[in-house]
């Protein structure tokens, strides 16, 4: 993981345009990466991007800074990416019929390949929980902060991911 | 005044709206269709047309029949979906739920676009569908297209281009997918309140 | 835990996965950077410093916005079947102007002109949903080499349509999509008819 220079990080603070400018070209792809994964390869997940820099961008003079910066945006991050799914079922559900909707709620399984489409199909909680622990390299601790969640309870969501991952793999692989 | 037609010419007399329907049997059929269609509130017009569709194309006159009571029940169903609607929207809507949108799909797309006619984005969807893309993936790029504010032209210009590219054998989902990845270049990022937009100076 | 997941012969290839990073996206750069342009009121004990950087990038920013929220609109109608001795439509040489704009709005018909390569025929009428289906509405008239052409003023939008030759024979265009027909087995032609 390439991590972010406090210094950085601490100018971003300070209101240096050209700090913010690197922290967003730095920081993008792998906000992207995460967005795409809770939402699926859609503009929805560009959207969330968007407006999660905006809210860093506004909420940055409130930053301590020395913190930990990751786990202070992707609870950001995090927050924004849960609204759009809310949002997203609401509409469906204003729409369409309800279990159509929790279904079209989810990531649009048309766009992505084996892998993702597994993931796409765990429940939203498991899911952030798996990416913010094995794809972002958050520690629990810091999970914890960006979701609200309990330890054991996060625990919990990332070994029943893993497992829930690991017998649809062997599906697929075997389908 | 179609309708309006057919009321003065059942009891008076007047011009015949089924003049072209030669015969007797798919006459009195029609006929008993169509006072259904008055009775309900719906346009006559869609079903003289579907008379004579089905003349031209050699159909039975008690199969005419069903798909005139089909048309109807469709309409129907419409105009309770979209409350009040425009006879060309009741056909649009007829002919997408026939090629398999879902009902709450054209109550979605009245939502998103209340002050205009939906005729036209009916009948992309019904396209897109038609093509082969799976109905509720069709209803929600859709959706999201007007979300965006997509104009007219690009709704049809989508459409134009998923059919030929799945005419030329790419896959309808493949298709769509590329197709508004295309377009979503060329749009506004965000509904109004889901994102900001930068303010103009 | 964490590293457990990398000797997982099942999952590791997942996780590999998931943890490419997508490409670089400089459109969302700008947009962001756009948006963010605007100065956000600081606490006090912070130094408030506008770097001359903001202002070059704001500028530059908007111009991006600007010319991406102003995208034209698609291209005319340019399919063409002039060449082709099967049955076809084609489109106007020259279309009339439309009222459309970036808006939406849209006029109420654009010209269309329909083709139909059918020597042998005494008449060929077309019908569709624009006419009602009705088969003595639209006659088309012989345009030498065997051609028959009718020009019509259609909605914007998607039709239906088909050829009636000799007053009987239904014939759809073979180069345009099909639709589908539950009622009657026989679907007629698309047209989706554009702005220019």
């Amino acid at each position: 993981m390439d991590a972010l220079d406090p210094g950085l990080i601490a100018r971003a603070v300070d209101g240096d345009r050209q700090a913010f400018a690197e922290l967003v070209e730095r920081l993008h792809p792998r906000a992207l990466r995460f967005a795409h994964r809770m939402l699926g390869d859609s503009p929805d997940a560009d959207d969330a991007v968007q407006d999660t820099f905006i809210r860093v961008w506004k909420a940055l003079p409130r930053f301590r800074v020395g913190s930990p910066f990751d786990p202070w945006f992707f609870k950001i991050l995090g927050n924004r990416c849960r609204t759009a799914l809310e949002k997203r079922r609401r509409d469906m559900t204003e729409t369409l019929e309800p279990e159509l909707a929790a279904e079209a709620a989810a990531p649009d399984p048309y766009q992505l390949d084996d892998v993702h489409r597994v993931l796409a199909r765990l429940p939203a909680e498991q899911r952030e929980a798996f990416l913010l622990y094995h794809v972002e390299g958050l520690s629990y601790e810091e999970i914890a902060q960006v979701t609200g969640a309990g330890l054991s309870a996060l625990r919990m969501r990332v070994k029943r991911a893993m497992d829930t991952l690991r017998a649809r793999l062997v599906e697929v692989t075997h389908a | 005044m179609i309708t309006l037609l057919l009321a003065l010419t059942m009891g008076t007399g007047q011009p015949d709206p089924l003049l072209g329907v030669r015969d007797p049997q798919l006459r009195t059929l029609a006929q008993t269709e169509l006072r259904a269609a008055v009775q309900k509130g719906l346009p006559t017009a869609p079903l003289i047309a579907k008379t004579l569709e089905g003349q031209l194309k050699q159909a039975p006159a008690p199969r005419i029949a069903m798909a005139l009571k089909a048309l109807t029940a469709r309409m129907e169903l419409v105009k309770t979906k979209l409350g009040s609607a425009t006879e060309p929207e009741l056909v649009a809507g007829a002919d997408a739920l026939a090629a398999g949108v879902s009902p709450d799909a054209l109550a979605a797309l009245r939502r998103m676009w209340p002050e205009r006619s939906i005729a036209l984005p009916i009948g992309v969807l019904t396209e897109l569908v038609t093509r082969g893309v799976e109905p509720k993936l069709a209803t929600r790029e859709v959706i999201n297209l007007l979300n965006r504010r997509a104009t007219p032209q690009q709704l049809i210009q989508l459409g134009y281009d998923v059919s030929n590219d799945v005419r030329r054998g790419q896959g309808a989902h493949a298709a769509l997918d590329v197709r508004v990845r295309g377009l979503m270049g060329s749009l506004l990022p965000a509904p109004a309140g889901s994102t900001a937009i930068p303010a103009r100076p | 835990m964490r590293d457990e997941v990398m000797h997982d012969p099942v999952l590791r290839p997942l996780v590999e996965t998931a943890r490419q990073l997508p490409d670089r996206n400089p459109a969302l750069v700008a947009r962001i950077l756009a948006a963010t342009a605007t100065p956000v009121r600081r606490p006090w004990w912070q130094r408030w410093t506008v770097p001359a950087f903001a202002m070059a990038t704001l500028a530059a920013t908007i111009m991006v916005w600007r010319r991406e929220a102003a995208t034209p609109m698609v291209p005319a109608v340019a399919t063409s079947g002039t060449d082709s001795v099967q049955p076809t439509r084609v489109a106007p040489a020259s279309p009339v102007a439309p009222v459309a704009s970036g808006d939406g709005v849209l006029p109420a018909t654009v010209p269309v002109r329909f083709a139909f390569d059918a020597a042998a025929a005494t008449t060929v009428h077309l019908v569709g949903d624009f006419n009602g289906w009705d088969a003595t509405a639209t006659p088309m008239q012989r345009a030498g080499d065997g051609r028959w052409v009718s020009d019509v003023a259609l909605a914007p939008g998607r039709h239906v349509y088909a050829f009636v030759v000799d007053g009987t024979q239904w014939l759809t265009d073979p180069h345009a999509p099909r639709a589908s027909d539950d009622d009657f087995g026989q679907g007629g032609s698309v047209l989706m008819v554009r702005v220019p």
